[in-house]
């Protein structure tokens, strides 16, 4: 009996190459984002010592909580409550990054820890 | 004296018109200036009792002044309505009259002024005259005085000298009254003085007449002597013939020398200028135009005697001195006898003894003659004041019984008045009268037999007016106005509504005073409080919610100062619950303390506050929410750092509270030390633990602020032209 669905035809190899040849240039991209340490934030070292994270960067899926303070063409404040966390945490979303935020939305924020320990989200990204 | 104030004048114009009189000026402070000015306002003219609508009009318009006096500013004159009033009360309570003068304390009669003396002794005397019933003697007394003036009278029939001595005797029986005060023994004595001087003249007269006879028979002998002896000398053919005088050239120097004599001894008794010699002849040194008498002898024989011819002249010179003499004393005698008797007629009359000056000038009128009846001129000052002016026109002894007669008269007419106005119900007016008339003919019979009954009505309304303006003096209105209703009933014509009205618009005045002294002392003006406190003072002394006021402020000064010691130690040393705990007698004690006040309010808000805390602490802690009592302990304790009770609960909360408090703290020293960001993070964990927490609220709102701000700062510098 014959096949309803012929089978498609195999994609030749040599299609392949040239996105093979893109991976290491998009690794390197992803590096020099940041992204490509995903280090996830240590809330409870921060809360203890704060100071201590200076010039770190982290990766911190959170829940927005509420905005704390704003001010047009700076950022703003916002709490956010880490996931699997009970206690808040603040970070500063520059205006830069034209985000939209929204509480109880979750978003992956990528962050560095900055002078006093100042929470600066420097990317994020819903999820 | 203070300058009236218009409103003051107005009220006194308002009441015065109604008595016809112009009004005194306010601000009078003795009722006898008063008295003096509006003394008359009482007087005959008086408001009928039957006219209650003016005074009322009249009392609400006083009562009307004086509240807007005691609401208008202290700047004004405080004591001018207390005058008004005592003017409208001391008018009231008069009851001299115009002819009276207390202040110089004379009367006026006919244009004289008669001095009374001291007036309070006189009133005295008026008063004792009240007070005393007419004496049973006074009749027998008055009868004794008329029969003295029946006798005198000049229509009597009888022998004339023969009622005078009769007069006479009837006078020593009147001056046995004790009413007589012995005037009538005076008149007698002046009589009696008058006659033994007459006497006297009459002696003298008959002594003269002797004397002037005794002087002719010598000079009848001396002529035949002198002649014999001219003739015997013609007759033996002296030489001396030619040298020889006649008698009648001698003798006639003699009466010049007698003349000359006499007339220097009447100078000297009558201590006049000489009389009796011309001014060329100087008395017994006086010689004979040619001849010298002393040289006569040496014409003289020794047949005729020269020395007795010499010896007779110079007795001659003498008795013709003597009777010279004699002659001046006698008309001396009758000048002082005329003078002494017109001078007790004049102190008679001026000391109201008016029917003695009239027994005096009718005696003066039978004892000397018609033309001896003029008044000397020295005392015709002494009445010129109770006649018209009359220029040299003389007066005579029976102006002075006119004038007596007048007073007499009047004295009567006044005592008809008193009847009529005390038979009408009139005491006012009867008072008044019978005061005048009694400072007049206060020894007239008509006024020392006045009855008795009526006597001691009218005395005593004269006491309770008198008492009542002796109560006006001291302001006493309560008793005024009680004294005041006992005094309308009496009489009819009494202003009780004026009086009554004027006492109550002066207690309201002075309460009105003093509310509004309280009101500006609790508004802490204590320099107006004072003013108003003596203004209130001054219109009604005796107030009696003046004393209560006083107590009260001496009270609370006592609780001013102690509240005060007390406030500046706790708030010194922050102790705030000290204060709070005790605020009721603060309250109290600092009430009108400028500097304390507003700190003891400021104090008591707090604390306020705290206790608020305190409560709220309690209830968080009662629902197990230790981390809300803390942070309301909290903010409690920033309120009073020191209060014991604060701190004490956040002693005992501590241990609940330490991980929050931890937060917190790490929160508050981050935030102190610059690590802004790290102060954020604190303060939302401490907000997790307390979601309503002031402290971490406020604490977010700090640092936010403060970290946009850098963020911004940072921002700017990093893109310059974005600012």
């Amino acid at each position: 009996m014959p096949a309803l669905n012929p089978p498609r035809p195999a994609l030749p190899a040599r299609a392949l190459l040239p996105l093979l040849a893109l991976l290491p240039l998009l690794a390197l991209g992803f590096a020099a984002n940041g992204c490509s340490r995903g280090e996830p934030f240590p809330v409870a070292d921060y809360q203890k010592t704060p100071a201590n994270l200076n010039g770190n960067h982290y990766v911190l899926e959170a829940e927005v909580d509420s905005q704390l303070k704003a001010q047009e063409g700076v950022g703003r404040f916002i709490s956010v409550r880490p996931l699997k966390e009970k206690n808040r945490l603040p970070v500063f979303v520059p205006d830069a990054l034209e985000a939209n935020l929204v509480p109880a939305q979750r978003y992956r924020f990528e962050l560095v820890v900055r002078t006093g320990g100042l929470l600066y989200v420097s990317q994020l990204k819903k999820i | 004296m203070k300058t009236p104030a218009p409103a003051t004048l107005a009220c006194l114009l308002v009441l015065v018109p109604a008595l016809g009189r112009a009004a005194a000026p306010a601000g009078v402070p003795n009722w006898r200036g008063v008295a003096s000015q509006l003394g008359g306002a009482l007087n005959g003219n008086n408001p009928a009792p039957s006219t209650p609508p003016v005074a009322t009009d009249s009392a609400k318009s006083a009562a009307n002044t004086v509240v807007s006096n005691a609401n208008s500013s202290s700047t004004q004159s405080n004591s001018l309505e207390s005058n008004t009033l005592l003017t409208v009360l001391n008018k009231a309570f008069n009851t001299d009259s115009d002819s009276i003068d207390p202040e110089n304390g004379t009367m006026k009669w006919k244009g004289h002024s008669y001095s009374l003396g001291e007036m309070r002794a006189f009133r005295s005397r008026f008063e004792q005259y009240l007070s005393l019933s007419p004496s049973p003697d006074e009749q027998a007394y008055q009868a004794a005085l008329d029969r003295v003036t029946a006798l005198l009278a000049t229509n009597n029939t009888g022998d004339m000298n023969e009622n005078t001595k009769q007069a006479w005797q009837a006078l020593y029986e009147a001056a046995e009254f004790s009413a007589d005060g012995g005037y009538a023994l005076s008149v007698a004595n002046q009589v009696f003085d008058t006659w033994r001087i007459r006497n006297e003249s009459d002696a003298q007269r008959v002594a003269g007449l002797a004397l002037d006879h005794v002087r002719k028979q010598q000079q009848a002998t001396l002529t035949h002597n002198l002649d014999y002896a001219q003739l015997e000398a013609a007759q033996q053919g002296s030489n001396y013939g030619r040298d020889l005088i006649t008698a009648a050239e001698i003798l006639a120097p003699l009466s010049q020398t007698a003349d000359s004599a006499s007339g220097r001894g009447a100078a000297g008794a009558s201590g006049t200028t000489s009389t009796g010699s011309s001014p060329g002849s100087s008395g017994v040194t006086a010689q004979p135009t040619n001849r010298n008498p002393k040289d006569a002898n040496f014409g003289l024989t020794k047949s005729v005697g020269a020395a007795s011819i010499v010896a007779g002249m110079r007795e001659q010179v003498g008795l013709e001195a003597q009777i010279k003499a004699m002659q001046a004393a006698q008309a001396l005698s009758g000048v002082q006898a005329k003078l002494q008797f017109q001078g007790e007629i004049i102190n008679l009359f001026l000391q109201r003894r008016f029917q003695h000056a009239l027994i005096a000038s009718s005696f003066y009128r039978a004892i000397f003659k018609g033309t001896a009846q003029e008044l000397d001129p020295k005392y015709k000052e002494a009445i010129a004041d109770f006649l018209p002016p009359s220029g040299n026109v003389p007066f005579y002894i029976s102006t002075i019984e006119n004038l007596s007669r007048e007073a007499i008269d009047q004295a009567r007419k006044g005592m008809a008045a008193v009847r009529s106005n005390y038979d009408d119900g009139m005491l006012m007016a009867a008072t008044e009268r019978l005061q005048e008339t009694f400072f007049l003919g206060e020894y007239v019979g008509e006024i020392t037999q006045f009855e008795k009954t009526r006597r001691q009505k009218i005395y005593a309304f004269y006491r309770k007016v008198e008492q009542a303006r002796k109560l006006a003096d001291l302001k006493d209105y309560e008793a005024i106005v009680k004294i005041n209703t006992e005094i309308g009933a009496l009489t009819k014509d009494f202003r009780s509504a004026e009086v009554t009205a004027a006492a109550r618009a002066a207690e309201q005045g002075s309460q009105l005073a003093l509310a509004g002294a309280k009101q500006a002392a609790s508004n802490g003006d204590f320099d107006r409080a004072q003013t108003l406190t003596e203004k209130a003072s001054n219109l009604w002394p005796l107030n009696p919610d003046i004393a209560a006021y006083g107590s009260g402020v001496a009270a609370g000064a006592t609780i001013s100062s102690q509240a005060a010691i007390m406030f500046d130690d706790a708030y010194k040393h922050s102790e705030y619950r000290r204060i709070y705990e005790r605020q009721g007698e603060l309250s109290v004690g600092l009430a009108n303390d400028a500097l304390r006040g507003p700190k003891f309010k400021e104090v008591i808000t707090r604390m306020t506050k705290v206790e608020t805390a305190l409560g709220l602490a309690q209830e968080a802690v009662s629902q197990n929410n230790a981390a809300v009592a803390w942070d309301t302990l909290t903010a409690a304790a920033e309120l009073v750092p020191n209060d014991v009770t604060v701190n004490q609960r956040k002693a005992e909360l501590a241990p609940r509270v330490a991980d929050y408090v931890g937060l917190a703290d790490k929160a508050k020293r981050a935030e102190d030390n610059g690590d802004t960001a790290s102060s954020l993070a604190y303060y939302l964990a401490v907000q997790d633990m307390n979601p309503a927490s002031p402290l971490a609220r406020l604490g977010i709102e700090r640092v936010t602020s403060k970290l946009l701000a850098q963020l911004a700062g940072e921002l700017g510098s990093a893109t310059p032209g974005k600012n």
